[in-house]
């Protein structure tokens, strides 16, 4: 018999081939997976997130509208019992919406440029000037050490509040603010002192790069709502 | 002749081997992770139960909303005072986060980018949310939430140990996070366009997408915040 060497190879080759194609069945089959991209994973499981969420509110606000639905509905004086629930809700939101003035312990911070004659560079400069973000994180720790109510000179911080940079001026609620700055914030003044001071804080880091900065508690400070009126244009209230 | 024939057939036969190994080679070593199917179903399975939840507590929430709407209107009407005291707290319960909310604006997602090459894992840190809020706010956006979370006057968003929290919900900050906005869709977008925006600045770590929309729900602030030293006071 004579061997064909090309006909030999073809022949371990083919087997190879049936090799490898009945390993990919025999992985594939009696095993049930199905390849899933990771993002197709994660977006189911966002969507589960969501959802859960969702229910959880909904169920929530459903238990709130049965109880006083039948508050409502039990009381004798029924005129008198929904006046006082507005009455209740009127004052909550206002509270919440930062439209009401309010009194109470707190700390006051006031912030100034640090002023010298000459400047060594740009840097030492750009050090000696309070940011529009030096603004904003000393309001996220105090919001963060629990503050009821903050303003920067005179001007309440609300939900919508944005603090930016226009150049040589800082913009806060579409109003412009300049140096000193005074921030006022109402809560437990020792916890709001703490925020301030303790060694990890951005206020400590301005106090480093040489600003002018002063803090004091106080028993009692008075925080102005919100001076403009907000009309809601885009917003339709979800029924 | 035949000599040809064969060596074109065994390139062929290489060829396909070839293919079938890289083939191979690339499935194992792509990003995929193989979930087991159980898994899906029960996650797509458990999705629909949950929809169909939301539609039967929907409708019974709007169901006791109409009727203690008809209610209080039936105390209202007539009593100019009352009416006013109603209006103004509709009004003021939009601002303060108190009302589920729907309009057109913007979505945005941000994900940390993986760095699969430097074994490094990138995060979303709260300064990047916060950020993107001031943009938002700055344009005018009238209502914002974040993964579900209104933002309202005193919401905070701080890193927590492991976790970014969000008025005390945690979150993970390698997961991404759904940044919604009310407003002008064209003037929100329009502040994450310009050259060397927030979000342009950090495009080697986080990930981003912009969508605008013309129906975004927005959920209402859903826990119960109290003033312990703020009274109302003139």
């Amino acid at each position: 018999m004579k061997f064909n060497e090309s006909k030999l190879l073809l022949m371990m080759s083919g087997i190879f081939t049936g090799i490898v194609i009945t390993s990919f069945l025999v992985k594939s089959t009696p095993t049930k997976t199905i390849f899933l991209t990771y993002k197709d994973y994660q977006k189911l499981k966002h969507e589960n997130f969501t959802l859960n969420r969702e229910v959880a509110a909904l169920s929530k606000n459903l238990v709130e509208l049965q109880v006083k639905y039948n508050q409502y509905t039990t009381s004798e004086k029924r005129t008198k019992t929904i006046l006082e629930s507005l009455k209740k809700e009127y004052e909550e939101a206002k509270m919440l919406s930062g439209m009401e003035q309010v009194k109470g312990p707190g700390i006051e911070v006031k912030v100034d440029d640090a002023r010298r004659s000459t400047y060594l560079n740009d840097f030492e400069l750009w050090n000696s000037i309070v940011h529009d973000f030096d603004l904003r994180q000393l309001i996220v720790d105090l919001k963060n050490a629990n503050a009821e109510a903050i303003e920067v000179n005179g001007y309440r911080v609300v939900a919508n509040t944005s603090i930016t940079c226009e150049g040589p001026i800082i913009m806060i609620n579409g109003n412009y603010i300049t140096p000193p700055f005074t921030i006022k914030a109402i809560g437990d003044k020792d916890a709001l002192y703490y925020a301030m001071y303790n060694p990890d804080s951005w206020y400590k880091t301005m106090e480093l790069r040489g600003l002018k900065l002063n803090l004091i508690k106080q028993d009692e400070i008075t925080i102005k709502g919100v001076n403009e009126d907000i009309e809601p244009k885009y917003l339709k209230i979800k029924r | 002749m035949k000599k040809l024939k064969s060596q074109l057939s065994l390139a062929f036969i290489c060829l396909i081997l070839g293919f079938m190994i890289t083939y191979q080679y690339r499935i194992s070593y792509s990003k995929t992770k193989i979930v087991d199917t159980r898994q899906i179903s029960d996650l797509v399975k458990q999705n629909e139960i949950l929809k169909k939840q939301k539609e039967e507590l929907d409708l019974k929430v709007r169901e006791y909303q109409s009727k203690i709407d008809e209610i209080e209107k039936s105390v209202t009407i007539g009593n100019e005072a009352v009416e006013k005291l109603k209006n103004e707290l509709d009004n003021l319960r939009v601002l303060s986060g108190l009302n589920d909310v729907e309009g057109q604006g913007i979505v945005i997602t941000i994900s940390p980018v993986d760095n699969v090459k430097n074994n490094y894992i990138n995060q979303v840190y709260a300064t990047d949310i916060l950020d993107i809020i001031n943009e938002l706010n700055s344009s005018g956006a009238e209502a914002i939430s974040i993964n579900e979370e209104r933002y309202i006057a005193r919401t905070q968003i701080r890193e927590a140990g492991a976790y970014i929290k969000i008025n005390e919900t945690k979150f993970s900050p390698q997961d991404k996070f759904v940044i919604k906005a009310i407003g002008d869709p064209s003037i929100l977008e329009g502040a994450f366009k310009m050259p060397g925006n927030i979000l342009e600045q950090n495009a080697d770590r986080i990930a981003y997408t912009i969508e605008k929309s013309d129906n975004i729900k927005i959920l209402k602030y859903n826990k119960k915040i109290d003033f312990k030293y703020a009274k109302p006071g003139r």
